[in-house]
């Protein structure tokens, strides 16, 4: 909680800096204070103890609404350093719209607010809270480059459907409500398990599931994805594509693992909606000639795989989804912080626009690919340990889906090394990017991130166990 | 179906008491709106009757001159649908954000006594929020007209 | 940075690492041995990897002979690659050598012992192709690597099936547990064995370690001579336990250890090439620490492996100051009265030469002793009677070598022997220090007979009691002990006379390549194994791998394969279709998912 209010505070400071006539401050302030916040969210995850779910530190839970346990923790900690790593791309992400830079970033904080809110969160009023908390800041954020008019369309589109999905979340709260007069978590659980589930509680239920699936883009729900993701300032698509997903997922496991994992009818149409769902990423990022489109239907294919945990609820599932998350989160911010780079200088972000990067510019070209082969599963790299464990407890479940992903992984092989092709094997067709030293940095810390969680997967479980 | 309401129905009266005691409950239970639906159908009909009556009863004149937009004698300018400064929409929404917070302040208000400290804590909490987002407003220029 | 600064660096962290080396042995003097968990490596199912080591005293003894000589190595390497360009490569390779090597010797379970195995090979290939622009010598990086590949696949196999019969991989589980003999464990010692085939180059998986001596000469020293070849030493040694429980297995470690030493050891004997013939004695020395292991010695294998490191790694030093004086002329038949110009280098190369030969009481007379002692009592006379055999042959092949370098009349060209000259402190200095290890190393382990009479005691079986000991064998009589050591010292000096005779009396030298016929033809060819492996394996699956290509890859795989991208690809842009950009079209799609989620939800 001291975190999430020391969050909103740093948001607020980040506004305030930009009423000061010398805006150099801001980056320090919010790199420091993310990591500020970093640190009381280590220092709080590490006092939890045991299990992972309503491992209490303190007696109040803020009346059974929102609890800070170490689920929470290790999420809002994958979270926070998302964020950072990202911020720390901001110079140069955020060159399209230098005048409001501290509103950006505030949005940016008050957005992972929501997010931390959201994995928190031990009641439904919390969840949704937490989600309009999220969302709203991703909206504006999304239509940031007001003189650009993919950015517009993607705002507005992302804003349409957004509503839509939040009409559906209310209603599906109220209806859970109305089935089974509660709206916490652990009333929930209570009354699913103990009595007869009514329909009302069921269609509830399903509703909200859906309105989830929305934020997480699993299909069918996912159509808005790729139309934000490309048109969205590829800043901001890296923070909706890491963040917000993140958030979405861990919120949806907190509150779904648990109930739908004890009940073979809720979870049917959800495997069918996994499968589907990495088959249309897959399938649809192998067709694209663009490569941030093709990381927002790998992206969505990716949350498929996520998905596999929902089936099997144990710990070692949690971790797992804790473990792939974090593996699929630095390899996408690594994508991105390359994107970036080439979006800015190439004016575009086609494949050919990678020609001969491992020539001109080794580093990126080297990050880039590893970042790929972890998010196709390549070992030694953190993608391969994070599918390893997804699809060995996942197996328990339907195997069947398993074998799905496994075929999914290897199409995705394709789309993957077509950037690597075009980076290693084609000539340099332009000049050299030229990176900032915030931009090397972040590329150095993701090179580490990926093959520390590769090499030593033990070092993040042993902090789950 | 007709035959087969009707014994439901026998169901109903002959079978059992318990049935018979809820089904009569229940019609109790209707007949107990029945006022409401008869006022809210007097209510509407008598506000459809009025506008369809009026359309009858009244003498109507048509002419170019009449049909035109009347605005307090000025001569009309241009079309009605014109682009307008962003400023009255922010000057609007900041006005219905702060009418919000007054809103709060009535159930504070009744409360007053019951709430002691703690509630004057979290209401003063409140408007520091707020006055911190006015002071960002100020500041930022959002409520000077000229600039 | 400047290459001082390189050297400096690299020989620095090294230093570093032998002081910790150092305190980490007084620790486990003082307290015994002790384990430390960095993390948990893995965890899947029932195999949990702790990153951990495992400090005592074997580990500890590795340690510090790898870092110590490996300090000096850096030390010596200063000088001797001075001139290379790849002087800041070269460093950055033999440190990751050494980190690996620590890794395999310190690790507490199998896994972190094959992650430096695996990691100590990669160092060796980088280092042996270190001067990859000569084609020859990346083949001979390349045949290296492969032919450790195949002795990693048994070590892995031999882990797997471990990691089957015991559920753990960590030597304290593993180790610990009370074992019966059983065809199981029998077949892990000898996949483990296959490892160290590999890794130690024995039969028949030893041909890369003469070609390994394509890389510079302090490679050979370090890695091929003194450090990495021993790591199946260590293996089987570590896994004493495991291989005392199998009679069968040591059976096959002692004859192919046997088998090893005598072959490799005539092979010696007809060796032009200065590297070439202390390749060939490394691998017949290895050969004699199998064959001790291969008897239950394992204290006696490591004392060995000990003193071996001292005098071989003395050797190959002193064979690269030759080397580099005679400006990278390695054929020894163009060498010959080195002794004026190389003053140190001929001295503490005598002492390395008599101490692999046995002379008493230089550290080679001790380890090989204890080695013969226990073959007599436990390997039986055949093995005694070939080891005692091999042992005169190191002696003749060495001395051989030593007299056509340093002894008679320079054989080079005119220019050479302007430019001979004696090579730099930075590259004596470790000279020396070897040549007094190689003196005194052997009193670490003074046989039985002769505690009293010395007034010391067997340190190093003292020291690893508490790991392996070797297998118990009746006490040696004094005369047969004093009879081994006239004999030995009779036979030896004979040996010296008669091999000076020969070679530098009556002036006769090896024929050139051409001329060779017979006996000496086939050893001077290695006894055509190479051809033999080239014709045996070599050839058949690089023919099989044509075939495959062309008939199996080519029409049936890779039509597969594309056929599958085809489909995924079309498919792909079907799909494609659904995203049309228009919001209505999405909300509508959405709602039919829901009605669809519904219906199956409340209908079927």
């Amino acid at each position: 909680m001291k975190a999430l209010i020391a969050l909103t505070i740093l948001a607020v400071l980040a506004l305030f800096v930009g009423l000061l006539k010398s805006r150099k401050l801001l980056l320090p302030l919010v790199l420091l204070g993310l990591a500020g916040v970093l640190a009381l969210v280590m220092q709080y995850g590490c006092q939890c103890e045991g299990t992972f779910f309503h491992q209490y530190l303190d007696e109040s839970t803020y009346r059974n609404m929102f609890s800070f346990d170490k689920f929470a923790a290790v999420f809002a900690g994958m979270m926070l350093v998302a964020t950072l790593l990202i911020s720390m791309l901001a110079t140069d992400g955020f060159i399209y719209n230098e005048s409001h830079r501290p509103e950006l970033f505030a949005l940016m904080l008050f957005s992972l607010c929501g997010g931390i809110v959201m994995v928190g969160s031990t009641h439904l009023v919390m969840l949704f809270l937490g989600i309009e908390i999220l969302s709203i800041p991703a909206y504006v954020l999304a239509g940031s480059n007001q003189r650009d008019s993919q950015s517009n369309e993607a705002a507005l589109k992302y804003f349409l459907m957004g509503a839509f999905t939040t009409g559906i979340l209310l209603f599906g709260i109220a209806l859970m409500y109305g089935g089974s007069g509660s709206m916490s978590l652990d009333g929930l659980m209570t009354y699913s398990r103990h009595s007869e589930v009514s329909g009302m509680f069921k269609a509830g239920m399903l509703m909200v599931l859906i309105a989830m699936c929305f934020k997480i883009g699993i299909a069918p729900f996912h159509f808005w994805g790729p139309d934000v993701y490309e048109g969205t300032p590829s800043i901001i698509t890296s923070y909706m594509a890491t963040v917000v997903k993140t958030a979405a997922i861990a919120a949806t496991f907190r509150f779904f693992a648990q109930i739908i994992g004890h009940d073979a009818a809720w979870m049917i149409s959800l495997v069918w909606m996994a499968a589907l769902t990495m088959f249309i990423g897959n399938l649809t990022a192998t067709v694209q000639s663009g490569f941030k489109r093709m990381l927002a239907y790998s992206s969505i294919a990716h949350a498929g795989y996520v998905l596999i945990a929902f089936f099997t609820p144990s710990l070692q599932a949690t971790q797992s989804v804790v473990f792939y998350l974090a593996a699929y989160t630095v390899a996408t911010i690594a994508c991105f912080a390359v994107l970036i780079g080439v979006q800015q200088q190439r004016k575009n972000d086609l494949f050919e626009s990678f020609n001969g990067l491992a020539k001109t510019n080794p580093l990126a070209a080297f990050t880039l690919t590893l970042a790929l082969l972890s998010l196709a599963g390549i070992p030694p790299l953190a993608g391969f340990f994070a599918k390893y464990y997804l699809f060995s407890n996942g197996w328990a479940g339907y195997p069947w889906l398993i074998l799905v992903a496994i075929i999914n992984s290897a199409i995705s092989i394709y789309y993957y090394f077509r950037t690597i092709i075009a980076m290693w094997f084609h000539e340099p067709t332009d000049e050299p990017l030229s990176f900032s030293m915030l931009q090397k940095v972040v590329l150095l810390l993701t090179l580490a991130g990926l093959f520390t969680l590769g090499l030593m997967p033990g070092l993040l479980l042993d902090f789950l166990g | 179906m007709c035959f087969f309401m009707r014994n439901k129905f026998a169901n109903y009266h002959f079978r059992s008491t318990v049935a018979r005691v809820t089904f009569a409950a229940r019609f109790m239970e209707t007949q107990d709106y029945l006022p409401i639906v008869l006022q809210s159908m007097v209510a509407v009909g008598f506000v459809g009757l009025v506008l369809v009556v009026t359309h009858f009863l009244g003498p109507r004149r048509k002419g170019a001159v009449k049909d035109e937009n009347f605005e307090c004698g000025i001569e009309i300018q241009g079309n009605a649908r014109v682009q307008f400064s962003v400023k009255y929409f922010l000057t609007a929404i900041l006005f219905v954000l702060f009418d919000v917070e007054v809103i709060f302040f009535y159930p504070y208000a009744v409360n007053f006594k019951e709430l002691g400290s703690e509630g004057f804590i979290a209401v003063v909490m409140f408007v520091t929020f707020f006055l911190i987002g006015f002071f960002y407003v100020l500041k930022k220029g959002a409520l000077e007209w000229e600039r | 940075m400047g290459k001082s600064l390189v050297g400096m660096v690299g020989s620095g962290v090294v230093l570093g690492s032998f002081i910790l080396s150092v305190m980490a042995w007084m620790q486990v003097k003082e307290s015994g041995a002790f384990e430390a968990n960095a993390f948990t490596w893995l965890e899947v199912g029932s195999l949990h990897i702790e990153f951990g080591f495992l400090v005592d005293e074997l580990s500890s003894l590795m340690m510090l002979i790898v870092t110590g000589i490996g300090f000096l190595i850096h030390v010596y390497s200063v000088g001797y690659m001075h001139d290379d360009v790849g002087f800041h490569k070269f460093f950055a390779y033999l440190n990751l050598f050494i980190f690996s090597m620590l890794l395999l010797v310190m690790g507490s379970n199998y896994l972190i012992l094959f992650f430096g195995w695996e990691g100590v090979g990669l160092c060796s290939y980088l280092l042996i192709g270190f001067w990859y622009k000569n084609k020859e010598f990346g083949k001979a990086a390349r045949k290296a690597f492969i032919m450790n590949r195949i002795g990693d696949l048994g070590l892995l196999i031999g882990m797997f099936m471990l990691f089957n019969e015991f559920g753990s991989l960590n030597y304290k589980d593993v180790l610990g547990a009370g074992l019966s003999s059983s065809y199981a464990i029998t077949c892990i010692c000898i996949l483990f064995f296959i490892g160290a085939m590999g890794k130690s180059a024995q039969i028949p998986l030893y041909t890369w370690l003469p070609d390994a001596m394509a890389g510079p000469t302090p490679v050979s020293a370090l890695i091929h001579a003194a450090t990495m070849v021993t790591a199946g030493i260590y293996l089987v040694a570590r896994s004493g336990v495991l291989y005392t429980a199998s009679p069968d297995a040591m059976q096959l470690v002692m004859y192919v250890g046997l088998a090893t030493a005598t072959f490799a050891a005539t092979i010696g004997l007809k060796q032009n090439d200065i590297k070439k013939v202390l390749a060939y004695s490394t691998v017949s020395q290895l050969g004699f620490m199998f064959v001790a292991l291969g008897v239950g010695a394992y204290t006696t294998a490591m004392f060995h492996v000990t003193t071996h490191a001292f005098f071989k790694a003395l050797l190959f030093l002193g064979s690269g100051s030759v080397i580099h004086a005679m400006g990278g002329e390695q054929d020894i038949r163009k060498m010959g009265g080195l002794k004026k110009y190389l003053p140190i280098t001929h001295l503490t190369f005598l002492i390395g030469t008599l101490a692999i030969a046995g002379i008493p009481p230089l550290a080679g007379f001790f380890s090989k002793d204890e080695i013969l002692t226990n073959t007599y009592y436990g390997g039986g006379s055949f093995v005694f009677i070939m080891l005692c055999i091999t042992s005169v042959l190191t002696a003749i092949y060495m001395l051989r070598l030593y007299f056509l370098t340093f002894r008679g009349s320079f054989r080079g060209t005119r220019e050479q022997e302007h430019h001979l000259h004696e090579s730099p402190l930075s590259m004596t200095l470790p000279l020396i220090v070897l040549a007094i290890l190689s003196v005194v190393g052997g009193f670490l382990g003074v046989p039985e007979w002769m505690e009293h009479k010395l007034g010391l005691h067997h340190t190093l079986n003292g020291w690893l009691g508490n790991v392996v000991h070797n297998a118990a064998h009746p006490a040696v009589t004094e005369m047969f002990e004093y009879t081994l050591l006239a004999v030995s010292i009779a036979i030896l000096f004979i040996l010296a006379l008669a091999v000076r005779t020969f070679y530098i009396s009556r002036k006769t030298l090896p024929e050139p390549d051409e001329e060779e016929i017979g006996i000496v033809k086939l050893l001077s060819h290695k006894y055509y194994i190479d051809e033999l492996y080239d014709a045996i394996f070599v050839r058949p699956i690089q023919s099989l791998g044509t075939f495959l290509h062309d008939y199996i890859e080519k029409p049936v795989i890779d039509g597969l394969v594309n056929g599958f991208g085809r489909l995924s690809k079309s498919s792909g842009k079907l799909i494609r279709l659904l995203q049309t950009g228009n919001t209505e079209f999405y909300l509508l799609g959405m709602v039919l998912g829901i009605i669809v989620i519904f219906v199956l939800n409340f209908i079927m």
